[in-house]
């Protein structure tokens, strides 16, 4: 009867504490949304792209349109939309960065009429399938959505 | 505004050409992107004097909508290596707003280093001249006005746009951006044409975190002969300018500074009265959204107009495209008995506030 008195004055103790940490992780679930499990992301190219690798450098200055062609060919590249795990991972451990020095460095670009940001598309699976279909093209996306069908350049841990 | 429509027309039919017959089968919703950005801005002084322009578009106590402002991007890709581009923007004047052209021109890669352009291409030369109309790429409401500003009585150093070509040169080397812009035209103004622009701008960029650009050119002035004595007085004159400017955008701190010699080769009793020398210094400091600045001006011209300014800012980053500003300046005046600078008329006193508010909006 004592174990059992004491057990229950330990289970009340703890029982805020519990209940501070359970309210602490539904908060953060509901303001930062469910966490997106993302180990890496490749680099992908279309098979015309004549490249077998590329440094996490090389792409930085490929997204950022300061390397425009490769051994002749034009480049044409793919972007995936804000939010996405792949996203948030390629530019913040790729090109390294953020969302709100990018949008200025577009902006500069754009509104110069010296060029024009990645071809916005939806997901990883419509990167990999415009990449496929489209000479020149490259994108990055989630190494779990790569398939035989495009050149893989990079792959991120 | 007919003479830029026109040279568009032909600039986008040349294009076609150049481009051959199987481009008109492409889908140019594919190839042509449309970006926007939107400015509101109000500012009131505590004098009656207006400032930075007239009664239709100064500044004074009254309060003044300068500089609210709608653009629209248009950006066609003809084939891989030849695009059009253009910028239509729509200002705000007194009871209505002026639609036009701002700048339109073709270019084509030469090589991944060299592009060719022509048309009329935004002035290059001050740091942020070329989207010196988008608020959202700078911390300020509106550029540093001593040195920016178009304005007639103004130091001339930058200009909206000029008609003719341009050569760019841009180089990787290691984390740096090399680049210059070799650019040959003319700018058309109130009254005047500068002839024979021929100038050179170069740039260095280490990272996007510090940006060098340094600038030169000179052209020749064309007013008529007949007309107003000080305009007649410039005819085939030269007018030239020099500039050095560095920005530097590390960790969460944002600086610029840009300094700039104008001439005019125009000599009234001895002194040559247009030439001026201005310059200015910013530094902020990001805290999470917020950016609150320092900015001090000065711009003396050898006929005794000048001003300083220095600026307290704040920028709150609503989201990356929504930026809101707020600032309180205070305008300093010399010699204002005898010259009004860039007020319209001589203030009634030597120190004028300014405050401003914006709101810089791209989409």
């Amino acid at each position: 009867m004592k174990v059992h008195n004491k057990m229950i004055n330990k289970v009340n103790k703890r029982l805020p504490r519990l209940f501070v940490s359970l309210l602490f992780w539904a908060t953060l679930f509901l303001v930062a949304g469910p966490v997106q499990a993302v180990a890496g992301v490749s680099v992908i190219a279309h098979q015309s792209v004549s490249l077998d690798a590329i440094t996490a450098k090389e792409a930085k200055k490929i997204w950022l349109a300061k390397t425009k062609k490769i051994n002749g060919l034009t480049l044409k590249l793919s972007d995936l939309p804000k939010g996405s795990g792949s996203r948030d991972y390629f530019y913040s451990k790729v090109v390294k960065k953020s969302e709100e020095k990018l949008r200025a460095y577009w902006a500069k670009i754009v509104f110069s009429g010296k060029g024009v940001p990645p071809k916005p598309l939806s997901s990883d699976d419509e990167v990999v399938n415009w990449v496929a279909s489209t000479p020149g093209a490259m994108g990055y996306v989630d190494n779990a959505a790569v398939n035989d069908s495009v050149k893989v350049l990079l792959v991120g841990q | 505004m007919n003479n830029t429509l026109t040279m568009l027309a032909k600039v986008t039919l040349i294009g076609l050409t150049l481009s051959g017959s199987t481009a008109l089968a492409v889908d140019w919703t594919e190839r042509t992107d449309v970006s926007g950005f939107f400015t509101t801005r109000y500012s009131l002084t505590d004098e009656a004097a207006y400032f930075h322009g007239d009664r239709d578009s100064g500044i004074n106590d009254k309060g003044s909508f300068q500089g609210t402002k709608l653009g629209l991007t248009i950006r066609s890709q003809i084939n891989d290596d030849l695009s059009v581009a253009m910028l239509l923007m729509s200002s705000a004047s007194e009871n209505d707003y002026n639609t036009q052209i701002d700048w339109a021109f073709a270019s084509y890669t030469l090589s991944e280093a060299f592009t060719l352009r022509a048309g009329k291409i935004k002035f290059p030369v001050g740091l942020v001249n070329e989207y010196v109309d988008v608020g959202v790429t700078y911390p300020w409401i509106s550029a540093p006005l001593l040195l920016y500003s178009n304005e007639p009585n103004g130091a001339q150093a930058t200009r909206e746009a000029y008609t003719g070509a341009s050569l760019l040169w841009t180089e990787e080397m290691g984390d740096w951006t090399l680049g210059s812009d070799l650019f040959f035209g003319q700018v058309d103004l109130e009254g005047m044409v500068v002839k024979g622009l021929l100038g050179l701008t170069v740039r260095a960029n280490w990272d996007d975190t510090v940006e060098l650009q340094a600038s030169a050119y000179e052209g020749e002035m064309n007013t008529d002969p007949a007309g107003m004595p000080m305009m007649a007085m410039m005819n085939e004159k030269t007018h030239g300018a020099r500039l050095v400017g560095i920005k530097v955008d590390w960790h969460n701190i944002v600086a610029y500074a840009e300094a700039a010699q104008v001439t005019m080769d125009v000599t009234m009793m001895g002194t040559k009265i247009g030439d001026s020398d201005v310059w200015y210094a910013t530094l902020g400091y990001r805290i999470g959204r917020f950016l609150p600045h320092f900015t001090r001006q000065e711009w003396d011209r050898d006929n005794g107009a000048n001003h300083s300014l220095s600026t307290l800012g704040l920028a709150y980053r609503v989201t990356d495209s929504v930026v809101i500003k707020a600032e309180q300046s205070r305008i300093g005046t010399n010699n204002f008995a005898t010259q009004a600078g860039l007020f319209n008329i001589a203030p009634s006193d030597g120190s004028t506030n300014l405050t401003s508010i914006a709101v810089d909006i791209i989409f």
